[in-house]
């Protein structure tokens, strides 16, 4: 008996979606169908089998190299330029299934090794300093985005912004000709995710696809009111990337609130680049991403990247 | 009441724990929002070892592989020691006259565990999971020990035996409730599962188990799900009475009595946030920790 052709036909794709400036529309496509096939995403290269490039940007390449360098076999590489074909991700479920085209490769260790030096921490004691940067493959973190951080510990002592393949500002155009409540549900999604509520995240990401396809968003008002009503969510997010003005004036919570009650916060990429490093400066790692989710800045591909 | 099985009990047990671990897993796919439906849910504990088996080792530059590999072995073989004192029915694979401690000792090696498995790989994202382990151990232990103290105070003794002897009257649960919850509590937070999995988190890329693939995964996810295994069997014992019970024979009342404790555990980790230990450390503190002390207090005055 073939035991490894069996364990193969057996495995479960695990999509680990990475999503390029520009790609949203390729992205929301992705997830959808990962979603109604029931597979479960991978957060880390460790864990999937099947790497999904949502969208194209020359740039990312090298760090895409990096990302499949470090996947373990069976591994499949999946592009989806912009529209997604079914056929791609059924093409792609029998190449991660088929021994012989899983049979060859074999991994070397890449080459992962941060920077690191000492500097005082926040007590002034001498500690490890790591230079560890954020992005842009990371799971639920905004497409084209990279915050270099230096670690101390979890906790972020300071942080700088590069727009990766010098995108602008503007946003995808995916969503100027969305309904408004379909972005907003996309970052309620993605923050909920972070925040480690995945059951009501799907929740938020099937209300956004049927809004997408302009069908009656039933429930709407059951997930609004059921997230709103969490007192371990308001305990948990409560004083999190506090503002004290500007668009995005309030903490994580108030922002996800606006984004639920369709309030706000207006989306304003160029507000939150310019102010992120002062607001991660000092803040845990998990707060960190949980302040970039409630900004949720959304990067146009620059013309000539 | 309580009697130690042949040695062959020491094989059984084992294969028990993993039946649950799946059945655990079966059950957390099966309330996934996504609905893959009972059959799939059923099939997801076995498809997802067939998917562990035949995936590649993952290797990290200058990783301690010793240490890093040899973390899911520690907490496979500690969780499964832990239960080693947890009655079945009648039945127990050891009736250690000091159980209580045994239990707790075993429990412990789970800080070792993660902390390894996170600081193995060489890996920025692992490490912080490891981190955020060890705060996570120093906010459910000291809780956690307290209410192991009222119970084994109710009884007088800290054989698992005597205090399962020490129930049949009353179930401990319904006058130590303070202890049974933030027993509860404490078993999600040491195998660090639903709400309390910020060591794994998302927002880490899977923290302490992020650069973990094929086998090594596989003995720690199993470490992990058998570790909650664990901890809910002895709730049994120590809080719902061991074995007691109208008609069925006492094994199967603690078979049952285990998935309703495990069933609701599973169940409760999808309706809650990932608490994070920033948090959380307040309240085991100023709340958990006065709250068991109070309740140990109360216990001890009641059976003095």
């Amino acid at each position: 008996m073939d035991v490894t052709g069996w364990l193969l036909r057996h495995t479960p794709p695990r999509p680990m979606v990475v999503t390029a400036p520009g790609g949203t529309s390729a992205r929301v496509a992705v997830e959808r169908a990962v979603l109604a096939r029931g597979w479960r995403p991978a957060l880390n290269p460790a864990r999937t089998n099947l790497l999904v490039v949502a969208g194209h940007a020359p740039w990312l390449e090298p760090y895409l190299r990096r990302v499949w360098d470090s996947i373990p076999a069976p591994r499949v590489r999946v592009d989806v330029p912009e529209a997604l074909d079914e056929r791609l991700l059924d093409d792609a479920l029998a190449a991660l299934r088929d021994p012989v085209r899983q049979r060859t490769h074999h991994t070397e260790p890449v080459e992962d090794v941060f920077m690191a030096d000492r500097a005082p921490d926040r007590d002034g004691l001498t500690l490890d300093e790591l230079h560890v940067p954020l992005g842009p493959v990371l799971a639920y973190w905004p497409a084209g985005l990279i915050v270099h951080t230096r670690l101390q510990g979890d906790v972020v002592t300071a942080a700088t912004v590069e727009v990766a393949g010098a995108g602008t500002a503007t946003g995808d155009a995916f969503w100027s000709g969305a309904d408004p409540v379909a972005r907003r549900l996309d970052a309620c999604g993605r923050l909920l995710a972070l925040a480690g509520w995945t059951d009501q995240a799907v929740v938020a990401q099937r209300l956004r696809d049927a809004v997408l396809d302009g069908r009656p968003a039933d429930g709407l008002a059951r997930f609004t009111a059921r997230v709103r009503r969490s007192r371990t969510l308001r305990w948990l997010l409560a004083g999190v990337g506090h503002v004290t003005d500007g668009p995005f004036a309030g903490d994580a919570l108030t922002r996800l609130y606006g984004w639920l009650d369709g309030t706000g916060p207006p989306p304003d990429t160029r507000w939150a680049l310019d102010h992120l490093p002062e607001l991660l400066a000092g803040t845990e790692l998990a707060n960190a991403r949980l302040v970039v989710a409630s900004l949720d800045p959304d990067l146009e591909p620059s013309h000539h990247g | 009441m309580v009697e130690q099985t042949p040695w062959w009990g020491a094989l059984v047990l084992p294969a028990v724990l993993v039946a649950f671990a799946a059945a655990a897993v079966a059950l957390d796919r099966g309330l996934d929002p996504a609905r893959i439906g009972f059959g799939a849910a059923v099939a997801a504990p076995g498809r997802a070892v067939a998917g562990l088996l035949v995936q590649q080792r993952r290797r990290t530059l200058a990783a301690d592989g010793l240490l890093w590999r040899g973390a899911g072995v520690v907490l496979v073989v500690a969780a499964v020691l832990a239960s080693m004192v947890t009655p079945l029915g009648r039945w127990v694979v050891s009736d250690l006259s000091v159980g209580v401690v045994w239990f707790n000792a075993m429990e412990i090696m789970a800080w070792a565990a993660v902390w390894l498995a996170g600081w193995g790989p060489n890996s920025a994202f692992a490490l912080v999971g490891g981190y955020r382990f060890v705060a996570q151990g120093l906010a459910y232990e000291l809780p956690h020990m307290f209410v192991l103290t009222t119970a084994a105070l109710g009884a007088g003794s800290l054989r698992i035996g005597d205090i399962v002897a020490a129930q049949q009257g009353l179930w401990f649960a319904v006058w130590m409730p303070v202890a049974f919850v933030v027993y509860l509590v404490s078993v999600l937070g040491m195998a660090f599962a639903r709400p309390f999995d910020h060591p794994a988190g998302a927002d880490l890329a899977g923290g302490a188990l992020a650069e973990l693939s094929g086998v090594d995964r596989l003995v720690l996810s199993a470490g992990r799900w058998v570790l909650l295994v664990s901890g809910a069997a002895m709730a049994v014992p120590l809080f719902l009475g061991g074995g007691a019970g109208p008609l069925l024979p006492d094994w199967l009342w603690s078979l049952v009595k285990t998935a309703v404790v495990l069933g609701a555990l599973v169940w409760a980790g999808h309706r809650l946030p990932t608490v994070r230990m920033e948090r959380y450390a307040e309240i085991a503190w100023m709340v958990l920790v006065p709250a068991t002390l109070l309740q140990a207090l109360i216990v001890s005055l009641v059976v003095l």
